[in-house]
C-alpha cells in the first residue's frame, strides 16, 4: 500500500531516465498475475518494470493475512485450480499439498467437492511458496524497481511517464507504452463510530480495532484475563476472529462472552428456487466470495452484459457478506448458544461510548429496539476501504482526467481491463485488482480474478507486440517448462 | 467447472472428435467391432449428449453456485450410458454388453479426465470463457508513433523552475578516505598510451593435468585456497599482492581452450567436499580471499584497493592482480562487491583480459577468509568507455549481494574501455567437515 502525505509531490531536480514497454505499479499479486502471464506469453524482462515497496510479490499479501491474525497454515478461501502461480490451474494446489504430504486425501477431496465434503482450500504457506518460486523463475527481480510511484504523466507523443521515488537514489522516469494499476486497497475502512470513539479515547486506544490492522494483544488480554468482547461484521474475517478467540478460550479456560453484531441474520436459506443461497446460524454461506459462475462461467456472462449500473446491483447480490460454511465453527457456535456464553445480535451500531474501564455500543436492532451493551473490547470487521479515489495515485490520475470512476469510486474499465479515460491516447492504461471493482468481472480481486484479467490484458498486448498470444503449442511448451521449473 | 450452455455444447462436441474418435479406432478392433458400427455409436452418443447437456444445464441453473460439479460430470455417465444402450437397440448397432460398457466406460473416464485438468493446459482462456474455445478477439488499443520526439524535460518540470538532464556521472566520484600509495586511477582522465603495464602472462590458470575436467579442477583449487585463507590474506592486505604467487602458480602460455558453446553458461557443480547453502548471514563482513572463474579457467587471490586521493578507485599494483575494493560491499554481504583488475594488451594480457567472454549464467565463485565461498550467477555483461561508466548501476545499493567484476583498458585495442560484469550471489559453500 502506497501512503503519501502529500500529492502529487514535486520531482526532483536530478532523476535518472529509463525507457521500457510497460509499467505495473502495485507489486503485488495483481501485478505479478499479469507478468507472469506476459512472460510466459515470451516478453522480455527488459519490456516490463514492476513497481512496487516490496521486494516479493507476496509481501504485501502476508502483510494483510498477519494483520487479520492467519497464520501459514491457515486455509485461504479459494479454490485448489485458481491458483496464482500457474496460469494453467493445472496441477492445482490440491495437487501440490498431496505431494508434499504424500497423501491423496486432498487431491480426492477436490475431485469430490462439494458434493460429497466442503471445498478444498490451500494454505498460505502452500501459496506463499510455490509463489515465491514462481517469481523467481520469471525473473521478478530483475523486472523490479523499488520504490513509490508518485505520478503518471500523459506523454505528448503517446504512452506515459511513470516517476518513481527510490530509496536514496534520484527519482527514476521511466517511459512506457502501457501502464497497468494494480495499487490495491487504500487501507482498512474505519466506521465512523470508530473514528468518533478514537477522537474522544485518543489515537492509541486499543480496545475499538479493526480486524485488518495488528491486534493480536487483545487475543492475549482475553486469553489472560477473560472478559467481553463485540465482533461486528459476518464475513469471513469475523468467522476467523470467532474461531480464534472460541480456540484461546477454550485453551485458557477464562470467562470470555462473545457477542456477535449482524447486520442482516440469515437464520435459514433465503431466495427463489433459481437464486437460493445456502444461510444458518445468521450467516450467508458461500465457498467462494462469489459463486463460482462469476469467476468465468453464466454469471460471468451476465455481468458483461449488463450496463454500469445493473452490473453493480448484481455484484452487490452475489457478493454479498458470506463466509465458507465450517463444520468445526458451527459446531462452537452451537455449543456457545447452548452454554450461553455466545450470543448474536442484529442491528446497526449507532456510537461507541468510553464508560471508563468498558466501551458501550448503542446498537439499534432490526425491530427498531435500542440496545446498550458494555464490553471490554470491539473488534470491528466490516470489510475493507474499497473507494479506488482514496488511494493518491489513483486520485491523481482523475484529477488528470487520465481515468473515471464509478459510483463505487473506483477506475471504471471495459471488458480488456482498459481504464476509461486513456482510450483516446496512444498507449493504455490498464487496471486490474481491487481498485477495478464494478467491472464487468465481478470478483476482481480474488486469485482467478486477477488470472481473468491478466489474460484479457495480455490479449490486447498481444496485439500491440508485446508477448505472443497463448496459442495450445505455445501453451503447452510453456506449461511443460513450469512443471520442470525451468528459468524463462 | 462453471460451464455456459454454448460452452457445454462446444466442449462436448471438440472432445468427442478429438478424443473419443480416435480412442474408439484404437480400441474397437480390441474388442471386435467394427469400425463401422462403431463409429456410428459414437455419432449417435454425441447427438444424444448435445441433449444432455441442455438438460445439465438446466438443472444447474438450481444451484446457487452454477457450476457443474466435477462428481456430478463423472456421475452422469451413468445415465447417459444407460439411454445410449437403450437408443442403440433401436438403431440395431447395439454391440455385446462387455464391449459396450469397456467403449463407453474408458471414453467416458478419459473425456472426463481430460476436463480436470489437461484440457486447461491446450486452451488457458477456455475456464474463463465459460467452457467455450471460440471467443471473440478483444478491440485493439491505439498504438505509439514510432519515435518520442519531446523532451522528457519540459514534461515534468515544476512550475518555477525546469528540471535538470539526466544525470550521466563520467567517473565513480566519493569522497576520499585515508589516503594510501596512490597508484593509477581506473577512470583516468588523461588517457596515458604510454603506460606501461607490466608484462605478465595469464596468471592462475588453474593448470592441472590435460583431461582433468573443468569441475574436478576447480573443486581442487578451490578448496585448496580455502584451507589456508587467513594468514595469506593478511599478508596480502599489508604487503599488497605477496600471496598471489605462492596459492596458484602462474602458467604463461596456456592458450584459452577454443570454446564451441560460447554463448551458453558453463556447467559447474557444487564440489562434493562442499556444502551449500542458500541463506546465508548477509550482513557478516567477510574480507575475500580469492576469485575463481570457470569458463577462464582462472583463479586469482585478490588484494585490496581504495580510493586515491582524486578519488577514484585505485587500480591493483600490477596487471596480473586482482583486487577487491574495500570501501563497498564484501562479497556475500548485502550491496554490491566489486573486484577490479587489468584487461591488458593482446601482447600482455592482464588478469580480466578474458571477463568479456562471461555470458549470462556463468559462475564466479569468491572464497573468504572465513573459507567459506559465495558463488554468483553472471546476469549481465556490459561494455562501456571510461566516460560513460554507469556509477549508479555498479555501486548503487542492492537489496541482495551482488558481484561486479570490472575490467579496464588503458591501452592496447580496448583503450579507454571498461567490461563490467553483474553478478548475483546464489549460494554459500562451505567446506564439509573433516572426520
Amino acid at each position: 500500500m502506497t501512503q503519501l502525505t502529500e500529492h502529487p509531490p514535486a520531482p526532483q531536480q536530478e532523476y535518472d531516465v529509463r525507457r521500457t514497454r510497460l509499467v505495473s505499479i502495485g507489486g503485488g499479486l495483481g501485478s505479478f498475475a499479469l507478468l507472469d502471464r506476459l512472460r510466459i506469453g515470451g516478453a522480455s524482462t527488459d519490456d516490463l518494470v514492476v513497481v512496487s515497496p516490496h521486494l516479493k510479490p507476496d509481501h504485501a499479501f502476508a502483510l494483510a493475512c498477519r494483520n487479520s491474525g492467519m497464520g501459514q497454515r491457515d486455509r485461504l478461501r479459494s479454490d485448489s485450480s485458481a491458483r496464482i502461480d500457474n496460469v494453467w490451474g493445472f496441477p492445482g494446489y490440491a495437487a501440490s499439498e498431496a505431494r508434499v504430504r504424500k497423501s491423496a486425501a486432498p487431491l480426492l477431496r477436490s475431485l469430490v467437492e462439494p458434493v460429497l465434503c466442503q471445498p478444498y482450500t490451500p494454505t498460505v504457506g502452500l501459496m506463499r511458496t510455490t509463489l515465491a518460486a514462481e517469481a523467481e523463475r520469471i525473473g521478478w527481480e530483475d523486472m523490479l524497481v523499488r520504490g513509490e510511484a508518485l505520478r503518471v504523466y500523459r506523454h505528448p507523443d503517446g504512452g506515459y511517464i511513470v516517476l518513481v521515488r527510490r530509496r536514496g537514489q534520484n527519482d527514476l522516469a521511466i517511459e512506457c507504452e502501457f501502464v497497468h494499476l494494480a495499487v490495491g486497497p487504500a487501507g482498512p475502512e474505519i466506521s465512523p463510530e470508530t473514528r468518533a470513539f478514537k477522537e474522544t479515547a485518543g489515537e492509541g486506544d486499543r480496545r475499538v480495532v479493526h480486524a485488518y490492522e495488528p491486534h493480536e494483544e487483545i487475543y492475549r488480554q482475553l486469553a489472560t484475563r477473560g472478559g467481553s468482547v463485540l465482533v461486528r461484521g459476518a464475513g469471513i474475517a469475523s468467522s476467523r476472529i470467532l474461531q480464534r478467540i472460541i480456540d484461546d478460550k477454550e485453551r485458557s479456560g477464562q470467562d470470555v462472552h462473545i457477542w456477535q453484531l449482524f447486520r442482516h441474520y440469515h437464520a435459514e436459506p433465503t431466495g427463489p428456487l433459481r437464486a437460493r443461497r445456502d444461510a444458518g446460524c445468521g450467516y450467508a454461506y458461500q465457498s467462494y466470495n462469489f459463486p463460482k459462475a462469476a469467476f468465468g462461467g453464466q454469471l460471468r456472462d451476465a455481468s458483461r452484459r449488463l450496463d454500469e449500473e445493473g452490473r453493480i446491483a448484481l455484484m452487490r447480490q452475489m457478493g454479498s457478506t458470506s463466509t465458507p460454511y465450517r463444520k468445526e465453527w458451527a459446531l462452537q457456535l452451537r455449543e456457545g448458544r447452548a452454554e450461553g456464553w455466545y450470543d448474536a445480535v442484529a442491528g446497526e451500531v449507532t456510537r461507541f461510548v468510553d464508560n471508563g474501564e468498558t466501551v458501550g455500543a448503542d446498537i439499534v436492532l432490526a425491530n427498531n429496539e435500542r440496545l446498550r451493551l458494555d464490553v471490554d473490547v470491539v473488534i470491528d470487521a466490516t470489510g475493507m476501504d474499497l473507494a479506488a479515489v482514496d488511494h493518491p495515485l489513483i486520485n491523481d490520475l482523475v484529477e488528470q482526467h487520465l481515468a473515471e470512476v464509478n459510483e463505487l469510486g473506483c477506475l471504471r474499465v471495459d471488458d480488456r481491463f482498459v481504464v476509461a479515460g486513456s482510450e483516446d491516447h496512444p498507449g493504455a492504461i490498464f487496471a486490474s485488482g481491487m481498485n477495478t471493482r464494478g467491472a464487468p468481472l465481478a470478483p476482481v480481486d480474488s486469485f482467478l480474478g486477477l488470472q481473468s484479467a491478466a489474460l484479457s490484458i495480455a490479449e490486447v498486448l498481444a496485439g500491440q507486440g508485446l508477448g505472443r498470444r497463448m496459442g495450445p503449442l505455445r501453451s503447452v511448451s510453456q506449461w511443460w517448462k513450469w512443471m520442470g521449473g525451468r528459468s524463462l | 467447472m462453471t460451464p455456459t450452455l454454448v460452452g457445454r455444447w462446444q466442449t462436448r462436441f471438440l472432445l468427442m472428435l478429438s478424443i473419443a474418435v480416435p480412442w474408439t479406432l484404437i480400441l474397437a478392433p480390441l474388442l471386435g467391432l467394427g469400425i463401422g458400427p462403431a463409429l456410428g455409436m459414437v455419432g449417435i452418443v454425441t447427438v444424444l449428449g448435445l441433449v444432455w447437456e441442455t438438460g445439465y444445464h438446466a438443472y444447474q441453473q438450481l444451484r446457487w453456485d452454477k457450476d457443474w460439479p466435477s462428481l456430478l460430470a463423472l456421475l452422469a455417465g451413468v445415465p447417459e450410458g444407460l439411454l445410449a444402450w437403450l437408443v442403440l437397440g433401436g438403431f440395431g448397432l447395439r454391440p455385446s454388453g462387455g464391449a459396450f460398457l469397456a467403449l463407453f466406460g474408458s471414453t467416458w473416464v478419459i473425456l472426463w479426465l481430460v476436463q480436470q485438468g489437461p484440457l486447461r493446459v491446450l486452451a488457458p482462456a477456455w475456464r474463463f470463457h465459460g467452457a467455450r474455445f471460440v471467443e471473440p478477439r478483444p478491440a485493439p488499443v491505439r498504438a505509439l508513433e514510432p519515435e518520442p520526439q519531446t523532451p522528457l524535460g519540459d514534461l515534468m518540470s515544476p512550475a518555477t523552475e525546469p528540471a535538470s538532464e539526466p544525470v550521466a556521472e563520467p567517473a565513480p566520484a566519493r569522497t576520499p578516505a585515508t589516503p594510501r600509495k596512490v597508484r593509477t586511477p581506473l577512470a583516468f582522465p588523461g588517457r596515458r598510451v604510454g603506460v606501461a603495464v607490466v608484462a605478465a602472462a595469464v596468471v592462475a590458470v588453474i593448470g592441472y593435468a590435460v583431461g582433468t575436467t573443468l569441475t574436478k579442477d576447480h573443486t581442487a583449487s578451490a578448496h585448496s585456497s580455502s584451507h589456508a585463507p587467513a594468514a595469506g590474506a593478511q599478508r596480502h592486505r599489508s604487503g599488497g599482492h605477496g600471496a598471489g604467487g605462492s596459492a596458484a602458480k602462474p602458467k604463461s602460455g596456456v592458450p584459452a581452450p577454443p570454446n564451441p558453446a560460447a554463448q551458453r553458461p558453463v556447467k559447474w557443480e557444487i564440489p562434493s567436499d562442499h556444502k551449500a547453502y542458500r541463506t546465508w548471514n548477509v550482513s557478516q563482513r567477510v574480507t575475500p580471499y580469492a576469485v575463481t572463474i570457470p569458463r577462464l579457467r582462472l583463479q586469482k587471490v585478490l588484494s585490496s584497493v581504495g580510493l586515491s586521493a582524486t578519488g577514484t578507485m585505485q587500480t591493483p599494483a600490477k596487471p596480473t592482480d586482482a583486487a577487491w575494493y574495500d570501501a563497498a560491499a564484501a562479497p556475500g554481504q548485502n550491496g554490491p562487491s566489486v573486484l577490479v583488475g587489468a584487461m591488458g594488451t593482446s601482447a600482455k594480457p592482464g588478469v580480466f583480459a578474458r571477463v568479456g567472454q562471461l555470458v549470462p549464467g556463468d559462475t564466479v565463485v569468491v572464497t573468504r577468509t572465513d573459507s567459506t565461498s559465495i558463488q554468483f550467477i553472471v546476469n549481465k555483461v556490459q561494455r562501456v568507455s571510461f566516460d560513460a561508466f554507469p556509477t549508479r548501476a555498479v555501486y548503487g545499493m542492492t537489496d541482495k549481494p551482488t558481484l561486479r567484476l570490472i575490467g579496464y583498458a588503458k591501452s592496447g585495442k580496448g583503450r579507454g574501455q571498461n567490461v563490467i560484469v553483474y553478478a548475483k550471489a546464489v549460494r554459500l559453500l562451505q567446506p564439509k567437515q573433516a572426520s
